[in-house]
């Protein structure tokens, strides 16, 4: 009698099957911008943004006093003699420090936080959604603060943009890794201002030497720069919302 | 089921609980114990909330850390300080708080309706909460922390600030809940978890000292607690030899109940949950009194 013939896969179709097996079994890992979506989708705008008008008031708030600043000092040096690529390299991170520490520090001492961090969408998660527009907020600023500027003063706004970004993606990226890797024993906020700082220092000790250096880096630097610190920043972002150990009390 | 597994938790060199290990399955557990014994600590580590120093605690058998917002989707917490806006009216502070836990509006609208109706505040949906009782935000509290229909609901003192009627709705909103979840109660008011809860736990020295039902709790003090009435003169003596848990005046007399391992001319009395949670808290309530009054 013949026997039944059994129609073994070959190993190519076992491979697949078993692929397909384990991309089905397991939970997929959503991306960090189909996570935006979720988020988008579900939580909705109205409750990510709840603070809304306090954000608008305190960007508003923050952008008055800086153009205030500079208005009050261009009477004592002229706009001529301002750096504005210094003046941009160095403000730029400012608004983004601003409304991070606002509403993201802030907000862990507000005494919903304790119910907040317990829903499926936490602080944690929301929180890399709307550091995420702030960043586009800060970048926006940044420019509207430039083309203001340049109706006053004469200089290469794009240049200028370009400087602000690099140093904004520079901070805010140092700013979340430091906040994941040891936010106890360092405050990451203290990167933002320990930056305008440092840079302040730089520009009284060194004067227009320290203006002419960051007008001698290529374009190309800063643009490598800039694209390097906002892939680290998203990577940065995409943990608060892939790592449950967010922002829990310690 | 939700385990804990040897868990300690320190904050620097203090150290807040040692070697937890406790199981939970459907029902309602009551933790029990004074003021300061860790009992939000372990509250806290159950939700998420801080993280253990050593051990992990699962959720049918995976890490609730690592299980994120599949955990924090099945979860129900009222915080011992339950923080709200206060210029939200009930119904657009449920409605946000609906909206983190992924619920859609539609839904969310019936559930908070619900919710409402079954915590006795039918009314005050578009009332401003900043106009609100300490009672009426404690069931405000529970609204939220019920919205998601969750499967775990961790709630620390829950009762406080709540009349006795409403503390009986939430009794028998509980016993309801508890047969097809888990909920566990911290308290340090007896009368909350004697009739409802499953299984008592109660925390002392950082350790967990009982878990188990209260029948069995109830054995501790079986045959071993009495009650006799007093004249005022003889109570000082009295007091400074017997082991007393509790006194009540009654018709110029004082009425005594006590723990003694010998027998007297007494009544022998059954023991309920507050004697148990008195005798092993002795210490505690008497040096909180010394530092109270003396």
């Amino acid at each position: 009698m013949e026997r039944d013939r059994i129609p073994y896969p070959n190993q190519k179709e076992m491979k697949y099957q078993i692929d397909r097996i384990i991309e089905e079994g397991l939970p997929s890992k959503k991306s960090s911008f189909s996570s935006f979506f979720t988020i988008i989708k579900e939580v909705g705008w109205k409750h990510v943004f709840r603070d809304s008008a306090e954000i608008l008031f305190t960007l508003i708030t923050a952008i008055m006093i800086i153009l205030g600043s500079l208005t009050l000092t261009s009477s004592w040096i002229p706009w001529d003699e301002w750096n504005i690529y210094a003046v941009s390299f160095t403000l730029s991170p400012v608004l983004y420090g601003v409304l991070v520490y606002f509403f993201f520090i802030q907000k862990q001492n507000h005494p919903t936080f304790e119910v907040e961090m317990v829903c499926k969408y936490d602080v944690t998660t929301l929180a890399a959604l709307r550091m995420f527009v702030f960043s586009l907020l800060a970048m926006i600023m940044d420019g509207f603060v430039l083309i203001l500027l340049s109706l006053q003063s004469d200089f290469n706004v794009l240049f200028a943009l370009l400087l602000c970004f690099t140093s904004l993606f520079i901070c805010s990226a140092t700013f979340l890794s430091i906040y994941h890797l040891s936010r106890q024993s360092f405050q990451p906020i203290t990167v933002i201002v320990g930056w305008v700082v440092l840079n302040v220092v730089l520009y009284s000790l060194a004067g227009e030497t320290y203006g002419t250096l960051i007008q001698t880096i290529p374009y190309s630097i800063y643009l490598l720069i800039t694209i390097i610190s906002a892939y680290l920043y998203v990577k940065q972002l995409s943990k608060f919302l892939h790592q449950s150990r967010g922002v829990a009390q310690c | 089921m939700l385990e804990v597994h040897n868990v300690t938790k320190k904050y620097k060199s203090f150290t807040a609980l040692e070697d937890i290990n406790l199981q939970f399955d459907h029902g309602i557990y009551g933790l029990l114990a004074p003021n300061g014994a860790g009992k939000t600590t372990l509250m806290k580590m159950l939700v998420t909330l801080t993280f253990p120093t050593d051990g992990e605690i699962t959720y049918q058998g995976e890490d609730i850390i690592n299980l994120g917002e599949d955990y924090r989707d099945i979860l129900g917490y009222l915080p011992q300080d339950f923080g709200y806006y206060k210029s939200y009216t009930a119904e657009k502070y449920l409605l946000y708080v609906a909206a983190l836990k992924g619920l859609n509006k539609q839904k969310a609208k019936q559930r908070i309706r619900e919710l409402l109706e079954i915590v006795g505040l039918p009314n005050v949906a578009k009332k401003k909460l900043k106009t609100f009782s300490g009672g009426m935000l404690q069931r405000i509290g529970i609204c939220q922390a019920l919205l998601n229909d969750p499967k775990v609901v961790i709630l620390d003192e829950p009762t406080a600030g709540l009349d006795p009627k409403e503390r009986a709705r939430f009794k028998r909103l509980l016993s309801t809940l508890a047969r097809d979840r888990i909920i566990l109660l911290s308290t340090h008011i007896v009368s909350d978890v004697e009739s409802i809860a499953n299984e008592i736990i109660m925390i002392k020295d950082n350790r967990i000292l009982y878990s188990m039902p209260q029948q069995e709790l109830n054995k501790l003090l079986e045959e071993r607690l009495f009650e006799t009435t007093l004249p005022f003169s003889e109570l000082e003596k009295f007091r400074a030899t017997h082991s007393v848990l509790s006194e009540k005046q009654e018709k110029n007399k004082m009425t005594v109940r006590f723990v003694a391992t010998e027998t007297g001319p007494w009544n022998k009395v059954e023991p309920t949950l507050e004697d148990v949670f008195l005798y092993v808290f002795e210490e505690e309530t008497e040096s909180s009194e010394e530092i109270k009054y003396g």
